[in-house]
């Protein structure tokens, strides 16, 4: 079993007059050979 | 609305795309390039290895011509490919390739004196001559006679992408970065141009051309597993197959590599087994030694691809969160062998995989890498079924690899046909004068916009667009990959005819204006989806085993039914592609014969226009399978 790992991402749509900006977090659980794109993509 | 007017517009801006726009612009043409991405992030950045031309500098390369560079392009596409076309990319590429020299590639050069090179894993001597020294110089790929890819170390799509990028700035064509065409303009005639979008602020424009080019690469992304970046959609193919008009040919032409590692799939090269490197399963034993006694693990690409796939569904395979997998072990190169020969592949272990394959085996597993087939041209690059569009590079099938392509004749292509199909499209350009309907234009922008606000609103569903794709990336990996047959491929029809059903119900979950890469995919999904069929569909209609295209049922070549290429175009509402076919060469240069590797059995053609004038005896050999004619000799 991986790590927990807590990912806290800036979310904010500059073309959206309604977006605010704001953190927002995340949990995943670490694997072999993880990067930030396959994290991503993941969380997606 | 956003509207650009150009006389050539190049919907993409890899190498194929900027080598034709930099021709028309040197004419004196005004073109514009769109790209999804920075036009230097490209997947012609992606090739490692080089490009084929016949120099004949190398000492191991002595004796090379655009002759023997041709023969081993028509037995590397199984005589899948137009010969026409083929002896035209031979004869270009040794002048392409200089040509790039003159712009600024710093291409390897002869060194003279004594080296050692390894074939096997073996130690070999060569001698570089004198006189030679400073010219440009070539290294050893598969499949070919002569030591013929020119390079620029391990890096070689990058120099040339970045070059041609200065071609393209020096000549003042306008690269419209991060826009996205999504349909081509057309009346079903002649093409206009096409309606985009900006990726940046999500809004629709439109570009009116006269003459308009697909150089949009291949479609890796229609597998889950593939070496191709992920802007490798296979978006040109989808614009033809949208027009109802415009076929693609051979879509089930698609070549898969051994070694790719796990997760990302990046490429490893070849040059890992070519040096020594060995495959190995869970026990960590080596398996390829069993299956292919004489070439082990150097045997073709598709051959060691095959076997791999075979000994991971025996169980054999590493168990992974990522899927079962096998291991790649070049650990007794020794350290200085892999920080030096193989520089890029200890970067990409150490950067994406966090392995140090000194120390450590690689996971690889096999990963669809190039797509033969595209969107069909005539050998000017002019498609097929509109007038003012043309097509070059990984996105075309013009067609020079037929069912398999040689490695460095894909770099060469983007050049070459660049180069070819460019002179071809400026000369169209000459003189040439449109009218533009507006009318038309404002239907096919409405049409987008239709589509757009009913995913948004979700009007025809609330299906989860990436659950449709990967549900489509996930049949294409299990049933139209590696090995194919009847039952598998007949699943994958119906199950995408299912999943294409459920691509015309997708909604959005996110309605953010502007950068919304969901609402991309969902207008993409559809055409991927169809694309996928294309070559499941293809691949279930095509009974025999030829280059990539590897059928456990129909194991033969067949020469007799099937010396042709598939034509796929889509009519509107149809849950199927219509299929037609063409001869796949009008030319015999070479007649069929034996590939010296790979599937031997072969089914032989008894079209005089295609074997030529053999006499009486040996006409009476060829009509015996067990008897393949020999290669001819090429002079």
């Amino acid at each position: 079993m991986g790590r927990q790992l807590k990912f806290n991402i800036f979310r904010y749509n500059p073309e959206d007059p309604k977006s605010v900006p704001h953190m927002e977090s995340f949990d995943l659980e670490e694997t072999d050979a993880l990067t930030l794109y396959i994290a991503l993509n993941r969380l997606r | 609305m956003d509207t650009f007017y150009t006389d050539l517009l190049c919907i993409g801006a890899g190498l194929a795309g900027e080598r034709v726009a930099v021709e028309a612009a040197s004419r004196g043409f005004d073109s514009i390039c769109l790209s999804i991405v920075p036009p230097r992030r490209s997947h012609s950045s992606a090739a490692q290895g080089g490009m084929q031309a016949a120099l004949g500098n190398a000492c191991m390369g002595e004796g090379d011509c655009p002759d023997v560079h041709f023969a081993d392009t028509v037995k590397g596409s199984d005589w899948g490919c137009d010969q026409e076309v083929a002896r035209m990319f031979a004869e270009t590429a040794p002048v392409a390739v200089r040509e790039m020299a003159h712009w600024g590639i710093p291409w390897n050069r002869v060194v003279p004196g004594s080296g050692t090179f390894y074939k096997g894993g073996k130690e070999y001597q060569k001698i570089e001559k004198k006189e030679r020294e400073g010219r440009i110089t070539a290294r050893d790929f598969g499949g070919t006679a002569k030591w013929r890819t020119c390079y620029t170390s391990d890096g070689t799509g990058h120099t040339l992408l970045f070059t041609m990028d200065n071609q393209v700035v020096k000549l003042g064509v306008k690269v419209h970065d991060r826009v996205e065409a999504v349909s081509l303009i057309h009346d079903d005639q002649r093409c206009y141009g096409a309606v985009a979008r900006c990726l940046k602020t999500g809004k629709l424009r439109v570009y009116l051309a006269k003459a308009t080019l697909i150089a949009t690469g291949g479609y890796g992304r229609l597998y889950r597993e593939t070496t191709n970046a992920v802007i490798c959609d296979g978006s040109g193919a989808i614009l033809a197959l949208k027009t109802g008009v415009v076929p693609v040919g051979n879509p089930e032409a698609v070549q898969f590599h051994p070694t790719g590692i796990v997760p990302t799939s990046i490429l490893v090269t070849e040059g890992c087994r070519g040096d020594g490197g060995t495959l190995k399963d869970v026990d960590g034993k080596r398996f390829m030694d069993i299956y292919e006694p004489d070439k082990q693990e150097l045997a073709s690409r598709d051959v060691v691809s095959r076997w791999m796939t075979h000994h991971i569904r025996e169980g054999k395979g590493v168990k992974s969160p990522y899927g079962d997998h096998l291991w790649l072990d070049i650990r007794h190169l020794g350290e200085k062998h892999i920080k030096t020969k193989l520089r890029e592949v200890d970067e990409i272990c150490r950067e994406f995989l966090g392995v140090d394959p000194v120390t450590q085996m690689i996971p690889v597993r096999p990963a669809q890498h190039y797509s033969m087939g595209g969107v069909r041209t005539n050998k000017d690059g002019a498609c097929y079924g509109l007038d003012g569009l043309f097509s070059a590079g990984e996105g075309a099938c013009w067609d020079m690899h037929g069912l398999n392509r040689l490695g460095g004749n894909s770099l060469a292509e983007t050049i070459v046909a660049g180069r070819i199909v460019g002179q071809k499209v400026a000369d169209y350009l000459d003189g040439c004068e449109v009218t533009f309907n507006t009318q038309l234009v404002t239907d096919f922008v409405k049409r987008e916009e239709e589509v757009i606000s009913r995913l948004i609103q979700g009007k025809d569903g609330r299906e989860n667009v990436y659950d449709v794709r990967n549900a489509m990336q996930d049949v294409m990996m299990d049933y139209v990959g590696i090995f194919r047959n009847a039952t598998d491929l007949r699943q994958a029809v119906v199950k995408l005819q299912e999943i294409h059903e459920r691509a015309q119900k997708v909604g959005l979950r996110t309605s953010s204006p502007g950068a919304n890469p969901e609402l991309g995919m969902a207008m993409r999904v559809k055409g991927m989806v169809r694309l996928a069929l294309c070559v499941a569909y293809a691949a279930e209609q095509r009974t025999e085993s030829r280059g990539a295209h590897a059928r456990e049922d129909y194991p033969e070549r067949n020469d007799r039914d099937w010396l042709t290429r598939t034509l796929a175009t889509w009519k509107e509402g149809d849950d199927l592609p219509t299929l037609n076919y063409e001869p796949n060469s009008q030319v015999w240069e070479i007649p069929p014969g034996q590939r010296g590797y790979g599937v031997s059995k072969i089914i032989p053609s008894e079209d005089p226009s295609v074997v030529g004038n053999v006499e009486a005896s040996k006409a009476g050999e060829a009509c015996q399978p067990q008897d393949a004619p020999e290669t001819p000799e090429t002079n």
